[in-house]
This record gives C-alpha cells, structure tokens and sequence, in this order.
C-alpha cells in the first residue's frame, strides 16, 4: 500500500502528500485516485474524506492550506447557511445532499469545524461565538491540549440516507391562495 | 468514448458524461465514481459522478452534472442564493460557485439566475419563476436565452479571511497551559 501511494503522491506538494499519508495510515488505502485528489469512502466518522494536491490558501484562524475536507450528512436549515459562511468559509454545505463539509489542513481541526457549525446550526452558539471558540481551540490544539471537539465528531453524526437530503420543492406557479377570493365575500 | 469508464454507471449518469465528453473531449481525471474535466471555458471545471441526487426543483429530475466558475458572493447575500436553489453552492474561501443539475443548460441557467440574485438583487421568487418558466418554455420558440450561456464574466475571487490567532493569544494560551499542566 505504502508503495502505490507514494507513486500516486509523488508528483503533489510534500504538504499534500504528508497529507494523504495520515489519511491513509488512519483509514487505510483511498477507494479513489485521481491525478489531483483521493477519496475514502465512509472513513468512519467521516461520510467522506478527500484530500486534494492544490488547495487553496486559508487564513482563519491562522495562515494555512486547506487539503483536507471532511463530509458528513448534516441538514442545514435555509436561515443557517448564511451564519456558516460567515463562521468558516472553508465550510460547505450541499443542501440538496443533505451534506457539510469542512476543509483545513488537519483532521482534528475540520472535527473542531463541524462540531462547531452543528452548534451553529442548532443555536448554541452564535457567529462571533462560533469564531472566538474556533480561534480558541485551534490555539489549544496547536500547543497539544487535548480537546473534545478536536478529538471527533461531538454529536451523532446520521448514517447516510438518514434523510438529510432536501430534495427542494418544484415551483409552483399557479398555487391556490390561502384563502379563496370568493370565501372572503368580496366579488370582483 | 466514455463507456469503459462509466461502465455499471445508471443511465443519465452514463449520457451526461457522453455529453461531457463529446463538448470537452477526455476526462482529465477519473475514478470508478467521477469524471473531471477542468479549465473548459467558461467553466473552471465540470464534474460528472455516478451518484445522482434526486432534486425537485424547478421539476423533478436527477442532479449528476457539476459546472463550477470562479465568483465572488457578498455576505448578504447568501442566505437568497441558498433559497433560490439547494443545488446551487457557494464555496467562498476558494470563490467558487456551482451548480448541479441533470444537464449543462440547466446549469447555465441556474448560475445566470444566482449571478442575478447576489450581483443584481434580484429577489428568489423572480429567480425561481424564471427558472420554472425557462425549462418550461425551453424546447419552444420563447426558449430563454440564459439557458444557452453565461450572462456574465467569472472572476477570480477567492476570499482568504483574516488570522484571529496572534501572539498575544498564543502567549496566553501557553501560559494558561503551563498553568494547568503545573497543577496537574
């Protein structure tokens, strides 16, 4: 395994690569190898783990390079997405998937994000709660204190198809209004 | 040219990587479960998976082809872009917006609505109607031109944010740390 993942990593940045090592001594071999990114499939707790060769730069809450993105299925009310862009922008949120995603250059810190907009997204916590507590625990982290919310996911994570999906509503243009113009006693 | 490559894929999943390739030629990359092709003008990148995800709007049909360009969303304005459509996706640290959907011309449109919506105010029960109207209308003479390109220039907009941790935080934390340790 190690061989064939060095040649898939051989050509990535030596931060990419140390990356999917990580991801590969805990998950084991990825289930997708493209030129540019690897996939491991329900890489318990995660849904889905994908570390990427490019990846963009990410300042919050310190200069960084986002490779790794953690998946989980996580229905994310509508009046929330806003709130979590403006927590992370390094979350996604894939409605009509019924998935978020939390992308950094640590496993323990893309925990720390996804527990953190569940309590978002559940009202525990507002943005600037949700910004201090992040800037707080990534600096505990990185001085090596031993955190819940760095350590896993901090809820139960639903199972896939645990009906997260939002399949959206079709249009409808010509729906009945509430209360019929004629029930109102008024004629036109 | 795809066959080998979606072999065992569902149908539409099969066609839309055809389509895909018979437009951009080859995949740039490939797996058992996602064909990428990237830097296809005037997307950054199309992505088809074989996983299809049901979505019921505007009409029911099945999302398994991804466009995505380069474009900034102010904050104000991503709670409409998220009414407007589940299946369109804001990534603001990469500024990348995306839509997913069965087709490329469904996509096309979905992204000229949400440029509309967070560029030009336009408000979410307008977009959704014109969207509606639009697939309705699209194989007749009225068909709607935002089905058959992009309205606007992608642009690059990456959004970074700002470090919260400085020194001074640091300098604390450890101490707090070295406290804590010393008692323990």
């Amino acid at each position: 395994m190690t061989d064939t993942l060095e040649r898939m990593v051989g050509d990535w940045p030596p931060e990419a690569g140390e990356a999917a090592r990580r991801t590969a001594e805990r998950y084991g071999p990825p289930d997708e190898t493209m030129p540019s990114r690897l996939v491991w499939n329900h890489a318990r707790p995660w849904k889905r783990v994908v570390v990427n060769r490019d990846a963009p730069e990410h300042r919050f809450p310190q200069p960084h390079q986002d490779r790794i993105e953690g998946w989980i299925d996580l229905a994310v009310p509508l009046e929330s997405a806003a709130d979590l862009a403006a927590f992370n922008g390094s979350i996604r949120v894939e409605r009509t998937r019924g998935e978020l995603a939390a992308s950094c250059d640590v496993e323990a810190v893309n925990f720390l994000a996804v527990n953190l907009a569940h309590d978002l997204v559940t009202g525990r916590i507002d943005v600037d709660e949700a910004r201090r507590e992040y800037t707080e625990m990534v600096a505990g982290h990185l001085l090596g204190r031993t955190q819940p919310y760095t350590s896993g996911i901090a809820f139960e994570p639903l199972t896939a198809g645990a009906g997260t999906a939002d399949a959206g509503e079709p249009f409808a243009p010509y729906a009945m209004p509430a209360v019929p113009p004629r029930a109102s006693g008024r004629r036109p | 040219m795809t066959a080998p490559m979606t072999e065992g894929w569902p149908a539409s999943a099969a066609a839309a990587a055809r389509i895909a390739t018979e437009r951009y030629g080859p995949p740039d990359e490939a797996s058992h479960n996602t064909l990428i092709w990237h830097d296809r003008a005037p997307w950054k990148r199309v992505v088809v998976s074989r996983t299809m995800v049901p979505h019921r709007f505007p009409r029911e049909h099945l999302d398994v082809v991804r466009h995505v360009v380069d474009h900034p969303v102010p904050a104000d304005r991503i709670g409409d872009l998220a009414r407007f459509s589940g299946s369109v996706v804001y990534d603001r640290t990469r500024g990348e917006l995306s839509s997913h959907c069965e087709n490329e011309e469904g996509n096309i449109l979905a992204l000229n609505l949400a440029h509309d919506v967070v560029a030009h105010g336009m408000d979410v029960e307008s977009a959704r109607r014109r969207c509606h109207e639009a697939i309705e209308t699209r194989d007749s003479p009225d068909r709607d031109p935002y089905l058959d390109a992009l309205t606007f220039e992608p642009g690059h907009a990456p959004d970074p944010d700002e470090a919260t941790i400085d020194g001074d935080l640091q300098d604390r934390l450890r101490q707090a740390l070295g406290a804590t340790d010393h008692k323990s």
